[in-house]
């Protein structure tokens, strides 16, 4: 829905033994509106840095970031992300959870409670409005989290790893109620992974970073919906293989060519 | 100047301010306990002629003669006084606290060896670790006087409490797979309270070892203060009684360091004894969850 | 679909804990009836109760002692009025100290030696202070009661405040919150747990000491009346006071562990 601008964007960190740590080393990236975005990378490539920045939660170094040409100064629901830990406050009820952001821009209670019901709903945990966090699975609080940031109705979705601690099926089954809650009016994307797999099934783009900075920026056009058997595809493949080249991995064995 | 010294720095500032701030108190509350005695004693005062004063609590012997007796103050008969009578509190404390932890340890491990006597002495234990163990002491007094035995003994009972409880937690935390782990390569019960049980409990011990030497100071200091004929704490009460505020303070000032040392002494000592627990594990001194 | 956890229906308290207690209690009349400790000594657990109950409205005996007409209950009264304001009092700035503490690096460096210190050293050595500079007056024993709570308070507060998850501050700003959303929406709820234990603490030990306290001089309570019945070797009555007060104690530490228990019941429960 909105176009996310970085600019020049470097941050820089300082370790408590005083030494310097770049982070992100200088980054231009137009993030195009109603895009699905993908970066990966290896750990400490700053992707989840990058992210934290379009979310305004720390300030930049230097560069500038702007969505539709307006600078981002601090955390915004606009923004709204899902972080990589478990978010959801452990001492409100599921309800009270997706509710809370609505509260905060002083949504009156009734009309609050139910929207927060529509979205605890579409992602399937209707049941469980009035439960404790601590008696939900993982998954069920990733839901509750997606729930809770789309309930907000961000024009810029970020998402941390989400769904990284996830096993297999669920996660399978989450990318699938975020993509039927996206389909609404598609907000733009922003998604870290190290999972290449999730990547391909969910992006229109994959940004690849290393060191800081951006290595490589691949457009995916295989059509949607997208199952674990598009991931066969000739051009999936071809993704993937690169896009392992670019985080350490050599080769598959695909054809008999030895790793190396 | 880089963040740790600047920290170093705040911390000392702090100290500092608080002496002033005792200073400043002393200058502006004017009054008495008893003439010639002021009630803040300002650091010039306890620094003159406080310590020598000292010499009042020594009963005579060793050449000294005692200031009761007709003696002058000498430093030698202050410093005899801090000395044994350091030594009384002393040993009632490490006394009561070896029995205590003693006895209370060993009950602790009793009452874990099985699973039904565990959930009888829970709620007798949950009783003992909030019974106002102060209110106590004249009972202490009643029975055994005011004698070494009876503040000893006073010390080990609340002493044996946190050891008690401690334990006893201790063995109920010990992660049931170890001892299953233990059990499936045919350990006996005895075995296992010794090779498995004991070793996983340290970390939460260590809780128990630094709560109970808190205790402990607690314990012989309120033991003296309420009655007892020598010992640092008697000597506070006695100078309290004629309002000599600046030798309680001086005396205060010595039993708060022979505690602080302690207390490091012990924690060093316990840190050893979990050298082996993985980072970031951080033992709550007050055994609570 | 994943399932979610069920949490299992237990009583408030064991029934063999019960048995336990029981225990003790026969125990006590046991030694006390068979005479192998003398009456002097123990008084038996009847003999203590009846004079509980006959002296704990009014009672001309301790009227005697100038220690009120109320009889045991406005000694009792007394004291625990003082373990609850200096609680209150030792919250409020403890757990301000503690958050501080928690957020500002320098403010910790600079208190927390002090407040340490504190936490190790026998906190009664001021008592004699006290009991100089207000007198006997209760001022003396709450504030006795203020500096031992506060060093635990102070403890646990900064410790909760350190070890809640910044994700959750993270995404309550996320959300839109505002400062004051977040110090109570996510900050204070999410360290009351902790917190809570800290309070539970300070008032466990808070009774022994009021008594104490009171025991070196107050104008009441029931250490006041503990100090008298022992200068008269009246064990009786001594015992008595003993046990109201030991009643009172873990009557309330039942009942904050209860009510607490309750307010933080979205807490994930520790696995024994």
């Amino acid at each position: 829905m909105a176009e996310v601008q970085l600019t020049s964007v470097r941050q820089v960190f300082r370790r408590s033994s005083g030494a310097l740590v770049e982070a992100v080393a200088g980054v231009d990236l137009v993030f195009r509106a109603h895009e699905f975005v993908c970066m990966i990378g290896p750990s400490g490539c700053g992707k989840t840095t990058l992210l934290q920045l379009v979310a305004g939660l720390m300030p930049v170094t230097s560069g500038q970031i702007a969505v539709d040409d307006v600078a981002v100064s601090g955390p915004s629901p606009e923004r709204g992300l899902v972080f990589q830990r478990d978010s959801v406050f452990p001492w409100m009820r599921s309800l009270d959870n997706v509710a809370y952001g609505l509260k905060c821009r002083g949504v009156d209670k009734a009309k609050r409670e139910n929207i927060a019901r529509d979205y605890l709903n579409q992602v399937g945990l209707g049941a469980i409005e009035r439960s404790w966090p601590r008696e939900l699975s993982g998954g069920m609080l990733k839901r509750v989290a997606v729930a809770t940031v789309f309930a907000n109705s961000p024009r810029v979705l970020l998402m941390d790893e989400p769904f990284g601690a996830l096993d297999y099926v669920t996660k399978l089954q989450l990318h699938q109620t975020l993509l039927g809650l996206w389909g609404h009016y598609r907000p733009t994307v922003l998604f870290v992974t190290h999972d290449v797999d999730e990547a391909m099934l969910l992006a229109d783009r994959i940004i690849v970073m290393k060191a800081g900075r951006v290595a490589d920026d691949r457009q995916v056009t295989l059509a949607r919906p997208r199952t674990v058997e598009s991931l066969a595809l000739p051009e999936a493949v071809a993704h993937k293989e690169v896009l392992l080249r670019h985080l350490g991995l050599n080769a598959l064995v695909q054809d008999g060519k030895s790793a190396q | 100047m880089n963040r740790a010294a600047v920290h170093k720095l705040a911390g000392f500032a702090s100290v500092i301010a608080l002496v002033a701030l005792w200073q400043l108190a002393s200058l502006v509350v004017p009054y008495e306990t008893v003439p010639g005695e002021p009630m803040v004693p300002g650091w010039q005062v306890v620094f003159t002629r406080t310590f020598v004063s000292l010499a009042d609590y020594w009963q005579g012997g060793l050449g000294v003669p005692s200031v009761a007796d007709g003696g002058p103050r000498t430093y030698a008969g202050a410093v005899l006084a801090i000395l044994s009578n350091s030594w009384d509190t002393s040993l009632r404390l490490f006394a009561g606290l070896g029995l205590g932890a003693f006895v209370g340890l060993a009950a602790g491990l009793a009452v874990s060896w099985s699973r039904w006597s565990r959930r009888i002495a829970a709620l007798p234990a949950q009783v003992l670790r909030t019974f106002p163990m102060m209110a106590l002491i004249p009972m202490f007094q009643l029975w055994f006087g005011a004698t070494y035995l009876g503040m000893m003994l006073f010390v080990a009972l609340a002493v044996g409490v946190i050891f008690f409880t401690g334990t006893a937690n201790a063995v109920g935390n010990v992660a049931d797979i170890y001892v299953d782990y233990a059990r499936t390569q045919g350990a006996t019960r005895l075995q296992i309270y010794r090779t498995v049980l004991l070793p996983a409990m340290f970390p939460e011990l260590r809780s128990s070892i630094l709560l109970g030497l808190g205790t402990a100071w607690t314990a012989v200091v309120a033991a003296e203060f309420l009655g007892a004929q020598t010992g640092l704490g008697q000597i506070i009460v006695s100078a309290q009684y004629f309002g000599y505020v600046d030798r309680m303070f001086v005396v205060a000032l010595f039993l708060l360091l022979y505690a602080a040392i302690t207390y490091a002494l012990f924690e060093r000592a316990s840190r050893r004894l979990t050298e082996w627990m993985p980072r970031g594990q951080s033992a709550n001194v007050y055994g609570a969850s | 679909m994943d399932q979610a956890p069920r949490a299992a229906r237990q009583l408030p308290f064991d029934p063999l804990g019960i048995a336990g207690l029981v225990a003790l209690i026969v125990l006590w009349w046991a030694l006390s009836y068979f005479r192998i400790v003398p009456q002097v000594s123990l008084p038996s657990p009847a003999g203590v109760v009846t004079t509980i109950a006959d002296n704990f409205f009014s009672s001309s005996y301790l009227d005697n002692y100038h220690l009120g007409q109320q009889g045991m209950a406005g000694n009792l009264l007394y004291s625990i009025v003082n373990v609850l304001i200096a609680l209150v009092i030792a919250c409020v700035v403890g757990i301000t100290l503690g958050f501080t503490s928690a957020r500002l690096a320098l403010f910790r460096a600079a208190i927390d030696p002090v407040m340490l210190t504190a936490g190790t050293i026998p906190v009664l050595v001021t008592a004699p202070f006290f009991l100089v500079w207000f007198g006997v007056s209760r001022s003396a024993q709450i504030a006795l009661l203020i500096i031992y709570d506060i060093t635990i308070i102070y403890l646990f507060a900064q410790r909760a405040a350190a070890n809640l998850d910044p994700t959750y501050v993270d995404a309550s700003r996320t959300l839109g919150a505002s400062q004051r959303r977040i110090v109570l929406d996510v900050y204070l709820m999410g360290t009351l747990p902790e917190v809570f234990g800290g309070i539970r603490i300070a008032l466990a030990g808070a009774w022994g000491l009021e008594a104490f306290s009171e025991l070196l001089g107050a104008p009441k309570g029931i250490g006041r009346v503990i100090q008298a019945m022992a200068a008269d070797m009246d064990t009786q009555m001594m015992v008595a006071a003993i046990v109201t007060l030991a009643v009172v104690a873990v009557g309330f530490d039942f009942a904050i562990g209860s009510v607490f228990g309750f307010i933080t019941r979205w807490k994930r429960k520790a696995r024994l």
